[in-house]
């Protein structure tokens, strides 16, 4: 898969979550929606370029190609229309190449100013400054140079980078939490997605990071790429080839994407442990699983021990 | 790389009045030894750099080159692309002309035409950083098209005169018709201004609602350029704060901008 970051701000954190929500909606799975998108963290405002709070979104799709048209309209729809947004590269550093092309951003979107649209290329300073040299910090090594669009709205300037730089990256990492009724199972599971939360360079697309129509690789119909995993839907139990253990009647899955394969396996890791330690607090069992689909998902293997290792 | 610094040491007659070849990019890759080779015309004549100047080389990661106690010089900067260059003393005419990338501080005053156009060239600097802690002469920013010029002091004549593009900080009150043709770019005061009569005021804009605004601040303040580290600014309210705002030139084609903060 492919992933871009954008780092969106706004006056408060109020509007920066409404932000997050709108722009990352209607993304959980590549199978029916144009990306994958999620919240990465949400930022203070000393950490952003505009020194207002900001939040860091991860988009994934199958191909450079689809997020050059997701992420734009997305940007286009749901951050031009959100009162006071900005939004940013999140990746400036990467370098473009035929297989992580640039993706026009506030390029595109700079047309809805209708002429009266400016550019400003301006140096962002990102982390401070080092002063270990006798000389004024004027030697500030850690800055880049952007250009940023200023389109004219009704509030006053929406300001949008020029373009954002793509990544390889991984899509799918999957955990299923499996446990005793479904009250419980969620329990551990949210446990595990709140602590997936702090780990950067991941997301967890699905509705509250969890996933419970967990799915397969293919289906008896032709037309479907992905149907119910029905060994661990406990409802089949005695109808199909279950996976479920004896005692155990809910499973609930977290997809994580990331963009490296140790973000992932660090994600499953932290989720894991807390998942564990909650069900230690609550006196019940739990037991983790992993699917690869016979290699069907990808060429990614997580596999649990390893990860716990 | 390396950091140069060159201390002027001769009151040879004529003096050196031409700055164009001390240069962060071109110097920076030089040793000790071909730094003084380098000839600089002194009237109709060339000496070495080496009769000039005392000269220390040390390595680093950066290219830094520091000027001490030279004369005026003229076109300081002109057309360099990378590095640091930080002028301990005045800055003479065209600083910075034609520049197209790394950053130029004058702990002093600078000269007419900062940042504007080097010989037989129509536009001024295409890039980089220029600070300067006291004054100026006239028409700084004179057909500069990117990058931005600071001036903590007062300006001559018609700062950001004719500008293209770019960003234009004055840190002192100008009256002296600021960005007079300009055609797009901004002209930001961070003390009083008063733009030509071509200029028409926008009102007063919410600091919040022009981010990008915020981020040149927040550049300067990573420059600790001294008039932010006088603490004008407090940071964590700075998008507090509000513009004024003046569009212009009506004489040229309109698109240029004029904002003075407001606290």
């Amino acid at each position: 898969m492919w992933a871009a970051r954008l780092i969106v701000t706004a006056i408060d954190e109020h509007w920066v979550r409404i932000a997050a929500t709108e722009t990352c909606g209607y993304g959980t799975s590549v199978i029916g929606c144009d990306a994958e998108a999620g919240v990465e963290r949400f930022l203070s405002a000393e950490e952003t370029p505009d020194g207002r709070p900001g939040v860091s979104l991860l988009f994934f799709g199958f191909k450079a190609e689809n997020l050059r048209k997701a992420v734009p309209n997305r940007v286009g729809q749901c951050l031009m229309t959100c009162p006071t947004t900005a939004v940013y590269d999140g990746m400036p550093d990467v370098v473009a190449t035929d297989e992580t092309p640039r993706i026009d951003l506030g390029k595109r979107l700079r047309f809805f100013g209708d002429g009266h649209q400016k550019s400003k290329q301006v140096t962002i300073s990102t982390v401070p400054l080092d002063a270990t040299v006798d000389v004024p910090a004027t030697l500030a090594p850690t800055h880049s140079l952007r250009r940023l669009w200023r389109i004219p709205v009704m509030d006053g300037e929406f300001t949008c980078e020029e373009s954002i730089g793509t990544l390889k990256a991984i899509g799918g990492g999957n955990l299923l939490i499996c446990g005793i009724d479904q009250r419980t199972t969620l329990d551990l599971t949210r446990a595990a997605v709140d602590a997936i939360a702090s780990c950067g360079d991941v997301i967890t697309p699905f509705p509250g990071g969890i996933v419970r129509s967990g799915s397969k690789v293919g289906s008896r119909y032709k037309s479907m790429f992905a149907s119910t995993n029905d060994e661990y839907c406990p409802t089949l139990r005695g109808k199909v080839k279950t996976k479920l253990r004896d005692g155990f009647h809910c499973v609930y899955e977290i997809v994580i994407n990331g963009l490296s394969e140790s973000a992932i396996s660090h994600a499953m890791k932290i989720g894991m442990v807390a998942a564990h330690r909650r069900a230690e607090e609550l006196k019940t069992k739990i037991v983790f699983s992993a699917g690869n689909y016979g290699g069907k998902l990808g060429k990614f293997h997580f596999k649990l021990r390893e990860v716990m290792a | 790389m390396s950091i140069i610094t060159l201390t002027y040491k001769s009151n040879h007659s004529p003096s050196l009045s031409d700055g164009s070849l001390l240069r962060p990019d071109t110097l920076g890759a030089m040793d000790t030894l071909a730094i003084e080779a380098v000839m600089l015309s002194v009237g109709r004549t060339t000496v070495p750099l080496g009769e000039l100047f005392e000269t220390e080389c040390t390595a680093s990661p950066q290219n830094i080159l520091i000027i001490r106690h030279a004369p005026q010089l003229h076109r300081l900067g002109a057309q360099m692309a990378q590095g640091t260059l930080i002028i301990e003393g005045d800055a003479g005419d065209d600083l910075g002309a034609s520049m197209t990338g790394g950053i130029i501080h004058v702990k002093g005053n600078g000269g007419h035409r900062v940042g504007g156009p080097d010989v037989t060239s129509r536009r001024g600097m295409n890039g980089g950083e220029i600070l300067i802690d006291g004054n100026v002469l006239d028409f700084a920013g004179f057909l500069m098209r990117r990058g931005f010029i600071a001036i903590a002091g007062t300006t001559g004549k018609s700062p950001g005169y004719r500008m293209l593009a770019g960003t234009l900080i004055l840190g002192s009150p100008c009256v002296n018709q600021p960005g007079l043709e300009m055609q797009r770019g901004t002209i930001i005061s961070l003390s009083s201004i008063k733009p030509p009569v071509s200029f028409a005021p926008g009102g007063t804009i919410a600091a919040s609602a022009m981010p990008a605004m915020t981020i040149v601040l927040k550049r300067l303040r990573a420059l600790q350029w001294p008039r932010l580290a006088d603490a004008m600014f407090d940071w964590k309210k700075i998008n507090d704060g509000s513009w004024q705002l003046w569009s212009g030139d009506a004489l040229t084609i309109n698109k240029g901008e004029v904002l003075q903060w407001q606290y």
